[in-house]
């Protein structure tokens, strides 16, 4: 080993050094998997970015076998500068080891009931391993169970706002749409959680995936607390798989999500102590708790395309709510959340409902108008070169002219009309 | 619910009517507690969402993993990825934070 750490001290220089390095390290690779966790020492006569392709088989074969929680504790801290400070270019020429540290990593962290010590590094580690912010890794799903668990929303949110069009593994896009529905969740990003959440469900599938079963049963209520609604019929790209069986594995949801159509809240409620146990079980109750919440609200939005003014004791008897105290909390809510522009008079009790104050006319709406449309322009032109390359694809030419060939008979190629011999 | 309650209006005349009413409304609302109508809206767009695309893009009726190599259903019954993380606590029940 300490042959090993001198090659590695002496090779870490130029690109032609690290070849030679890389398959010494490699043809070591079993000796060091031996000696797994006792190797740890060695690190100490390594600089992580100087030394970072050495280090990163080292560090990877200390923490190969299951360790114990002071094992654990004690790799933390090398692994956590060790990502921060390790050498791009480096650790690029041994990714997967990289992916393989990190993720031990983050069982370490969570093993040590310590997610939150895991967010940072997890987010640098993404930056060193991405090709492009457009490039989807295995550490991206990690990086958000970690935000998840650890409550940081914010920072979890950083990622999702990038644009992905290369993706490693389809489990990590599901995976991350997943857990970035529920980030954006947690802030309250309803529109933007809808977006990932429906990626999962209409992602591509020959076999029903349980984490696409439970992103349509939180699709279905983040719908219902948005938009106030929900449709069972999936888009015609959607897998036939999925078209087939979600609803299957969601019946108390599509259930509920019908109840939720009537409008009225005691029906609804029915449904939802009814399904209470199946809610609690899936770690949804909170968010049929708050599809609860959005029908007073929708309720109370009603009214003002109704009314122009309204007595809170009119909106309480209307929304069945208790008494008008409670109508004027909700009100409160929602004219601070933007949900309905109103003014409360306490002298009388009366609501006025107002228009939206906006009129699409000030520079700052103009500058977010134009963004949207450069960037719909763009990724429009990123799904035409898309639909180009996949029409080239040898492997998709193979599999649509061979099912075209087959509808046809040999004369239907013969390029000489026969009704022409003369 | 309120006396004065209306229902909204729909033709011109009606809507002419009911602005009016509604300007009157508003005066006397300052002495009485009644509710008042909004006058109809018309509806210049309709709902934009959920519309078709003038310029839909063609969906090829073959599911893509029968393209790419799938071999289709292989069992429906089955669930994959069935031991993916999602132990995380129930962090959305805002009910405790009401009033």
């Amino acid at each position: 080993m300490e042959a090993l750490v001198v090659n590695i001290q002496g090779l870490s220089t130029n690109a032609a050094d690290l070849s030679n390095l890389h398959i010494i390290l490699k043809q070591a690779h079993e000796s060091l998997q031996a000696e797994s966790i006792r190797l740890l020492p060695l690190l100490d006569q390594l600089d992580p970015s100087l030394h970072s392709l050495g280090y990163l088989y080292i560090l990877e074969a200390c923490t190969s076998a299951a360790l114990s929680k002071e094992q654990a504790s004690a790799v933390l801290l090398p692994t956590a500068r060790f990502i921060n400070s390790c050498d791009k270019e480096q650790i690029q020429l041994a990714p997967e080891k990289f992916v393989s540290v990190c993720r031990r990593f983050k069982d370490f962290v969570m093993q040590l009931e310590a997610p939150l010590r895991g967010v940072a590094p997890m987010l640098t580690a993404i930056r060193k391993i991405q090709s492009s912010s457009e490039h989807l890794t295995s550490l991206h799903p990690e990086f958000l169970v970690l935000c998840l668990l650890s409550k940081s929303y914010k920072a979890g949110l950083s990622i999702l706002d990038e644009d992905i069009f290369e993706v490693d593994q389809p489990k990590d896009l599901f995976l991350y749409c997943y857990y970035g529905g529920m980030i954006c969740i947690g802030q309250k990003s309803f529109r933007k959680a809808l977006e990932l959440l429906h990626n999962v469900v209409t992602a591509p599938m020959s076999v029903i995936n349980a984490i696409a079963v439970e992103a349509y049963k939180k699709y279905i209520l983040v719908s219902l607390i948005h938009n106030g609604q929900f449709s069972t019929s999936l888009p015609k790209y959607t897998s036939s798989v999925a078209q087939r069986n979600l609803k299957n594995f969601c019946q108390p949801y599509i259930e509920l999500a019908t109840s939720y159509s009537t409008g009225k809240i005691a029906e609804f409620e029915t449904v939802a102590q009814k399904h209470r146990e199946k809610f609690d079980n899936d770690n949804n109750l909170g968010l049929v708790k708050q599809a609860i919440s959005s029908m007073y609200k929708r309720n109370i939005q009603r009214l003002t395309q109704t009314y122009l003014t309204l007595s809170l004791q009119d909106i309480a008897n209307s929304v069945q709510l208790n008494s008008a105290k409670e109508a004027e909390m909700h009100v409160l809510q929602m004219i601070q959340d933007g949900e309905i522009f109103a003014t409360i008079n306490q002298k009388d009790g009366m609501v006025s409902f107002l228009e939206d104050p906006e009129q699409y006319k000030t520079c700052q709406m103009i500058e977010h108008i134009d963004s949207s449309i450069q960037r719909i322009m763009a990724l429009s032109r990123k799904l035409t070169t898309m639909n180009e390359n996949i029409s080239c694809d040898p492997m998709f030419l193979a599999k649509v002219v061979g099912r075209e060939r087959q509808r046809f008979d040999f004369d239907d190629f013969d390029p000489v009309p026969q009704r022409f011999n003369i | 619910m309120s006396s004065f309650t209306r229902q909204k209006a729909s033709s011109p005349a009606e809507i002419q009517y009911a602005r009016r009413s509604a300007a009157l409304a508003s005066a006397r609302q300052r002495r009485s507690t009644a509710a008042t109508m909004r006058p109809t809206a018309m509806e210049f767009f309709s709902d934009m969402d959920d519309q078709g695309s003038t310029m839909a893009m063609d969906v090829d009726d073959i599911d893509a993993l029968e393209i790419f190599g799938g071999d289709g259903v292989i069992g429906e019954n089955k669930l994959a990825d069935l031991d993916f993380f999602n132990s995380f606590p129930d962090d959305f029940d805002e009910s405790d934070m009401i009033n």
